[in-house]
């Protein structure tokens, strides 16, 4: 309000320059302004805002070379085909806990994990080598698969990836899945691997560290796709909603379920977080499979023999 | 119109970092069980129990949010509705302490301005793991002037007490009714008129 007010004064007080414009702006023409119309003005100003990559531009916003990047970019500064973070930090983790009881799913201190990311940002990865809290570490690797601007799973691929682990034949799943990950960008391809061979690492002491490939893959799944992929309000997502996989398995009556999820009042659901929760539920079963059928998939089958597992 | 089975609707939520007990402590106290599988929940889960308070029948409506950042979109839109908040950390685990502030700082942002809220300390059977001592909890829960307790989901210490004192806290800030059986069970929009604030 003030903003546009003080905007419009400014023109009227600059002399007779633009009279009209500054006419307009106080009557809104032929409508006397409205709840509404105030409502878009001042969206409208909000989303005038300099863009990003004015602020880029002007020096005032320097983006991060690491975190919230694309793995293109970091790779084209590290002159790798995976990010150096990403093969460094799975080595410290390797090296120094995978028995750890719940790594990748307990939390680490959130702001030891923003200062890796500060010094990773800097090129400076002697801070992964220092720190000795492993939820720490699992959390920054977590973080920085989340940031990324375009995720590992590009998000062009999410509906594709949401449909191929649907198939119910076994064979054409994995066909399906399998062409998909060939559809990847190169350093798609080989950090997945560098990931998918941790993670296998990991699960492979889960006797001692209680995260099976199932429980990683809850944790990590969504992690790997889109952020902010805004909920579908299309009917036909709506309909494959399945109401006990949203809210986990429990032992309520279906209609004690039914009704409070679906009904419209209740202001502690809504359909969208349904969505949401329904495509999270997915995303860890589409990663829960690269982990199982990890030998069956022909992006990680080494052409070299460099498979190092 | 069918025969009500309870006088009042409470949505509570229960929220900490990943791995402190949060389902834990709902299924000791909705199932008196104790769950040994080690897994993530995802996104949100909820249980209801009902339970007898002042002669009055409490439906206990409990929201179990997912510790995973990755979830927090989804969980933290369930705040608004909660009418009391169960801000759980595992007394082994220093990190849970420490990123109370944050889930603080959460509710703020999220979550109703008269909302109860308490904090637990889970986990108090493990006394050799012991990392976070109990006048610490105390403090930061003074400190925030929120009700504390210590519970353990495996050998059922405190779990009940803790739904208890909750639920009573929201019953005794509700505006007092005299007419319950005409009462619609809108708790949400029902605003609090003479907040009793305080606890401890």
């Amino acid at each position: 309000m003030h903003l546009i007010k003080g905007s419009s004064l400014r023109h009227s007080q600059k002399g007779k320059v633009k009279p009209t414009t500054s006419k307009e702006t106080i009557e809104g023409g032929e409508n006397s302004p409205t709840r509404d119309s105030i409502i878009e003005r001042l969206l409208r100003f909000f989303r005038s805002r300099p863009s990003v990559d004015q602020l880029k531009e002007r020096g005032i916003y320097r983006p991060e070379p690491i975190f919230g990047s694309t793995l293109a970019a970091i790779c084209l500064h590290d002159h790798t085909n995976v990010p150096r973070f990403i093969t460094e930090i799975t080595r410290v983790v390797e090296d120094k806990g995978l028995g750890v009881d719940g790594i990748y799913r307990v939390s680490g201190n959130l702001s030891s994990i923003q200062k890796i990311r500060c010094q990773v940002d800097q090129d400076r990865y002697e801070v992964l080598w220092k720190e000795d809290d492993i939820h720490v570490l699992t959390g920054a690797v977590k973080l920085f698969f989340r940031e990324l601007s375009e995720p590992i799973f590009p998000i062009s691929l999410n509906k594709e990836f949401m449909f191929a682990i649907r198939h119910t034949h076994a064979k054409t799943k994995l066909k399906a899945i399998d062409d998909l990950l060939n559809k990847l960008p190169l350093v798609h391809k080989e950090t997945l691997r560098v990931l998918i061979l941790h993670l296998l690492k990991v699960a492979g002491n889960s006797v001692k560290n209680r995260m099976t490939i199932h429980g990683l893959a809850i944790c990590f799944g969504p992690a790997l796709f889109s952020s902010d992929d805004k909920p579908s309000t299309n009917g036909r997502l709506n309909g494959t909603v399945d109401k006990k996989n949203v809210a986990k398995k429990s032992k309520e009556k279906p209609n004690d379920r039914k009704g409070l999820i679906s009904s419209n009042d209740n202001t502690m659901s809504s359909e969208p977080n349904q969505i949401l929760a329904y495509k999270m539920i997915v995303y860890g079963q589409i990663v829960e499979f690269i982990l199982t059928e990890f030998n069956k998939l022909s992006i990680f089958i080494p052409s070299n023999g460099t498979n190092n597992i | 119109m069918a025969k009500k089975q309870y006088d009042l609707l409470f949505k509570l939520l229960l929220i900490g970092d990943s791995g402190v007990g949060k389902t834990c402590i709902l299924y000791r106290f909705s199932d008196d069980a104790f769950n040994t599988t080690f897994i993530s929940t995802i996104g949100i889960d909820f249980k209801i129990k009902t339970i007898e308070l002042k002669g009055k029948k409490i439906k206990l409506q409990i929201w179990d949010t997912a510790g995973q950042e990755r979830f927090h979109t989804i969980t933290t839109s369930y705040y608004r509705g909660a009418m009391g908040i169960m801000l759980v950390y595992d007394i082994t685990n220093a990190r849970s302490f420490e990123n109370i502030a944050k889930w603080l700082r959460n509710i703020d942002e999220h979550a109703s301005e008269d909302v109860v809220k308490m904090l637990l300390g889970n986990k108090c059977d493990m006394t050799d793991r012991r990392v976070i001592s109990k006048e610490r909890g105390e403090k930061i829960a003074i400190d925030h002037q929120i009700r504390f307790l210590e519970t353990s989901a495996k050998s059922n210490i405190n779990i009940d007490k803790a739904f208890y004192d909750l639920a009573e806290a929201i019953l005794d800030k509700m505006p007092s009714q005299s007419s319950t059986n005409s009462m619609s069970i809108r708790p949400v929009e029902q605003e609090s008129n003479k907040p009793q604030g305080g606890c401890c």
